[in-house]
């Protein structure tokens, strides 16, 4: 047993470097001189393996030597920093209620589990939320509204719409006056999905246009009908 | 000349370099330093059941205690001391043997858990099974290895506190964890599944042993949500498996002094001494042939 003799030597040099009642001090010390944190699981392995019993066991105490103290770290195991989660509520920019979305587990843990928005992705919670959809009687979760229907209902809905019309003849409003107020403020719809008042409207006021979102729900908008122009001022040379 | 009594000696930066670097030539020059350098009063190897396996709490009784305790109570103890953990800090090796590198020759492989030592700390929060790790390091840096010294080192796991909510007991709480305490929590969907999945020798912790104590004798009551009868049997359903029943609820994650101050109380309830006058009354009036009239 060569080898085993040889690791023992070196070990001997150890011991007297380090003697045991010495250690304590020695301890604290470096507990404040090397203050160090970390996020992961440090994985570590003997430099010298254990020298075995006669059985081929793990070894005595008395065997058992200063050898175990020297370690290398091998691996470091980082966790995933994102998470799966299923939302119970309407969160701006994420999703729905039913909606399987991935997030950062920060945001999980300190935002949206407390808050009581959003709950672990189990078996049981899936299950539970999709026998409420099919008592609703939606079959498809694709049928209602999504995030970016719900953020362009938002942003409709605190718009203050203006339709420029000609202030030197008569006119009648239509969808297609409607249409271009809506392109000149940036924001493109089809006439479809205009609902105008039903009196006709021939001066210049404040109204309400209704909007339909996917045919399933309406906004109201603010529009204010103004003078082309009072809009357009031609500059005088 | 008088001599001088050292009252306090602090030592210097640079004394305190040396002492740290040159541990052992240090303290063998000056024998009789008086000062001692502890800030935290760790223990040094942990509390041991054998030279393996360190843990942060023990069982220990004598045989008067023994014939008190419960035999559900010491079998679930028995398990703790004997079980061994689950790897956190070291990979076991799967191979049988292995060829040294100097001579061949083939040398059976010893599976042994690296020490790690468990504070006091360990017991007030969740670490998922960490601890702290103390051994040697060297700096790798190619050009200068063989002039640097190798450094003790302790590698500590990172606390953070953070909110968990158990939904059997209805309460939020702050807790130090790890992220691998956390990470574990995210994997078992809650930290009631969690606690009541994993087995104490993982758990690591007298705080996660409370818990679930707590959380198995509200399930064993059914004391959760008296005024919402419709989550009741929800929240019913989805722990059935892990009910147990109420006497042996009790008595888990108990130290040894709290279970000996239980099992005498529930002794004298049971077996209550009577007073010495009675018992002598009672033996007089059998003498003379009296009736007792209270």
């Amino acid at each position: 047993m060569a080898v085993t003799l040889n690791a023992l030597r070196r070990c001997g040099k150890c011991l007297s470097r380090s003697a045991v009642t010495r250690l304590s001090k020695l301890f604290d010390i470096s507990s404040v001189s090397m203050a160090q944190t970390r996020s992961y699981t440090i994985i570590m392995e003997r430099v010298f393996p254990l020298p075995p019993d006669k059985d081929g066991e793990k070894p005595d105490i008395s065997q058992m030597n200063e050898i175990h103290k020297i370690l290398r770290d091998v691996e470091i195991v980082q966790y995933p920093e994102e998470l799966d989660c299923l939302l119970i509520q309407y969160v701006e920019g994420l999703g729905i209620r039913g909606d399987i979305v991935r997030v950062k587990r920060s945001l999980f843990h300190e935002q949206l589990f407390p808050s009581g928005q959003a709950v672990y992705a189990s078996p049981d919670n899936i299950k539970e939320l999709e026998d409420e959809r099919k008592a609703l009687g939606i079959d498809k979760p694709e049928a209602r509204l999504g995030v970016q229907a719900r953020m362009a209902i938002k942003e409709l809905s605190h718009m203050n719409l203006e339709i420029p019309m000609n202030d030197k003849e008569e006119w009648t409003l239509t969808k297609e006056h409607v249409q271009v107020g809506f392109r000149i403020q940036g924001v493109e719809l089809q006439e479809e999905c205009i609902v105008l008042p039903e009196e006709e409207v021939k001066e210049f006021k404040e109204l309400i246009v209704k909007v339909c979102i996917n045919g399933l729900e309406s906004v109201d908008v603010k529009a204010n009908i103004i003078p082309i122009s009072q809009k357009y001022v031609i500059p005088k040379k | 000349m008088e001599k001088v009594k050292i009252t306090r000696f602090m030592p210097s930066l640079k004394q305190m370099k040396d002492m740290v670097i040159h541990e052992v030539t240090y303290f063998e020059r000056h024998n009789n330093s008086r000062f001692t350098v502890t800030s935290r009063n760790i223990p040094r190897w942990g509390t041991w059941i054998n030279y393996f396996r360190s843990v942060p709490y023990l069982y220990k009784w004598s045989r008067e205690e023994e014939a008190l305790l419960p035999k559900h109570y010491k079998d679930r103890c028995i398990e703790f001391m004997r079980k061994e953990q689950s790897p956190v800090h070291w990979r076991p090796i799967q191979m049988k043997y292995r060829f040294d590198e100097d001579s061949g020759e083939r040398i059976p492989v010893v599976n042994a858990p690296i020490p790690v030592i468990f504070p006091k700390e360990c017991n007030l929060g969740l670490w998922g099974g960490e601890g702290i790790i103390f051994g040697y390091y060297k700096k790798n840096v190619p050009k200068k290895k063989h002039k640097l010294p190798t450094l003790p080192r302790i590698w500590h796991p990172m606390l953070n506190k953070s909110v968990l909510y158990s939904e059997i007991l209805d309460r939020w709480m702050a807790i130090d964890v790890t992220p691998r305490a956390l990470f574990l929590i995210d994997e078992a969907f809650g930290l009631d599944f969690y606690i009541l999945k994993t087995h104490e020798v993982d758990l690591c912790s007298k705080l996660g042993m409370t818990l679930k104590r707590e959380m198995l004798l509200t399930l064993a009551n059914k004391s959760f949500y008296p005024n919402d009868p419709v989550k009741k049997e929800k929240i019913y359903n989805k722990y059935k498996e892990f009910i147990i029943p109420a006497e042996e609820a009790e008595w888990i994650g108990l130290s040894v002094d709290e279970a000996v101050e239980k099992a005498k109380k529930l002794n004298e309830a049971m077996n209550p001494t009577k007073p010495l006058k009675e018992q002598y009354l009672y033996d007089l009036c059998q003498k003379f042939q009296v009736e007792i009239k209270h």
